[in-house]
């Protein structure tokens, strides 16, 4: 017969509270008594099922608690101590996507720049015309404020061709294009060929009279050239023995003078808006 | 480390304003874990339920030393529980998203034992269910909530200590016979 004393002997060795010779006596005694061995036995197994039955008694218990503080308030906000990988890769999105458009507008910004007012040289001033050079250059036209640099450069372009064409009956002009306000214009003077470009939808229009002025005035030119040659002609044979080496020399420059008449010499540049009163081949 | 081991006292003893503060300042982080890996708001409270019960029978283990802060054991433990879930619902190689450091734990951190255990709690209640409502509480709260005999005497109105021990020792032989009938 198991007694309340063994009970609780077993109890101890359970609970891990049997040490030294109170644990070594036990298991002997297990070994030999085979009463006993077979109450240690479904002590050890009634206990289990205690602890499994208290288990799941305290989740009851708990559960129904647990119904009770939410209805009582519940429990605080969270805030997470770490950062889940979707937010991370949701910051590295916005980093990424700040730094684009931060990127856009420093491009954009950058570009702008240069087309702040420039100095304005004074009209007076003149101006070395560059070499031609096959250029896709806005060619500006408009005389406001804002667009002086631009026409200036619409000017260097004119004295370009001004200083370029040896024969203005080759010269010829058409459009090409125009996209947004600004006019493709292909542009052909003596072998030369080149396309450039303008905001003035009438600059083709201007550079046409200014050629056929400048045929005009070469034919006015030469035709007074003639007549001086008939008339010098006249004059050596009415005196050609009396001739001075003086006379001789003012004939000989008056007869180069039509030549230099008929160079592609350019006149001074004009202000933009008369560039239609004299084209200067 | 004072609160922390107050929290431990609390819930090796049950202590519901213990029990209830744990609630309060945990409850959202576990249903955030939960939630924010695939459960609901009861997959939440089922988990937290089965931490605690977990966190009980550890902290009354004689050897037990809490050596980490306890949310981040608590976390530990409830992420060991959902993560065994979720492979039990068909995700054997789901993984967690974390929003807390945690620590590994071993197996018996899990709510396994409610499963593989079942055939043996269908036997305890039976068992218990020819004792008296005495006899359950006293076996009850001395062998499962490791309670001194003098606190079951004044808890249950027994004259002395050694009267309650009377009283259990005449419940656990009972429950041995109807365990082994």
């Amino acid at each position: 017969m198991i007694s309340e004393k063994d009970i609780a002997l077993i109890d101890a060795f359970i609970a891990g509270d049997l040490i030294g010779n109170d644990k070594t006596d036990f298991e002997s005694r297990v070994k030999k008594d085979l009463e006993f061995a077979k109450a240690v036995r479904q002590q050890i197994h009634a206990v289990e099922h205690l602890e499994i039955m208290g288990a799941v008694t305290m989740g009851k218990s708990l559960r129904r608690d647990m119904q009770q503080w939410k209805s009582e308030g519940g429990y605080q906000p969270y805030q997470p101590e770490l950062m889940g990988k979707g937010m991370m890769t949701k910051v590295i999105a916005g980093i990424v996507l700040l730094a684009v458009v931060g990127g856009v507008i420093w491009y954009f910004f950058m570009k702008e720049e240069p087309t702040k007012p420039a100095p304005v040289k004074p009209e007076t001033e003149e101006t070395v015309a560059p070499e031609p050079t096959p250029t896709t250059d806005v060619i500006d036209t408009i005389t406001t404020t804002e667009s002086l640099v631009e026409l200036k450069t619409s000017e260097e372009q004119i004295a370009d061709m001004q200083l370029n064409v040896k024969d203005p009956t080759t010269f010829s002009i058409h459009e090409i294009s125009e996209e947004d306000g600004i006019y493709t214009y292909e542009i052909a003077y003596d072998d030369y060929v080149d396309v450039f470009q303008s905001r003035d939808p009438d600059i083709d229009d201007v550079l046409m009279e200014m050629a056929e002025q400048a045929i005009s005035d070469n034919q006015k030119v030469n035709e007074e050239n003639k007549a001086r040659n008939n008339a010098a002609k006249q004059q050596s044979v009415q005196s050609a023995p009396t001739n001075t080496p003086t006379q001789k020399k003012a004939e000989v420059e008056q007869k180069a003078e039509p030549k230099k008449k008929t160079t592609t010499q350019p006149k001074p540049r004009r202000k933009q808006q008369k560039v239609d009163d004299d084209f200067p081949y | 480390m004072n609160s922390e081991n107050h929290i431990v006292t609390g819930i090796k003893t049950g202590d519901s304003e213990i029990l209830k503060s744990v609630y309060t300042d945990y409850f959202g982080m576990v249903r955030n874990l939960v939630v924010k890996n695939s459960g609901s708001e009861t997959d939440a409270e089922d988990v937290f339920q089965d931490a605690l019960v977990v966190l009980f029978k550890k902290f009354n283990h004689s050897e037990f030393r809490l050596a980490v802060k306890f949310k981040t054991y608590f976390y530990s433990v409830c992420r060991n529980i959902w993560l065994t879930e979720l492979r039990k619902r068909g995700g054997r190689n789901a993984r967690l998203k974390d929003f807390e450091h945690h620590v590994e734990l071993g197996y018996e951190f899990t709510s396994n034992w409610k499963e593989t255990q079942e055939e043996a709690f269908v036997k305890v209640e039976k068992a218990m269910r020819y004792l008296g409502e005495k006899c359950q509480e006293i076996l009850l709260m001395y062998y499962y909530q490791k309670q001194s005999m003098q606190q079951i005497a004044a808890a249950l109105d027994y004259a002395d200590a050694d009267s309650a021990k009377a009283q259990k020792y005449k419940c656990i032989r009972q429950l041995k016979r109807n365990l082994n009938p």
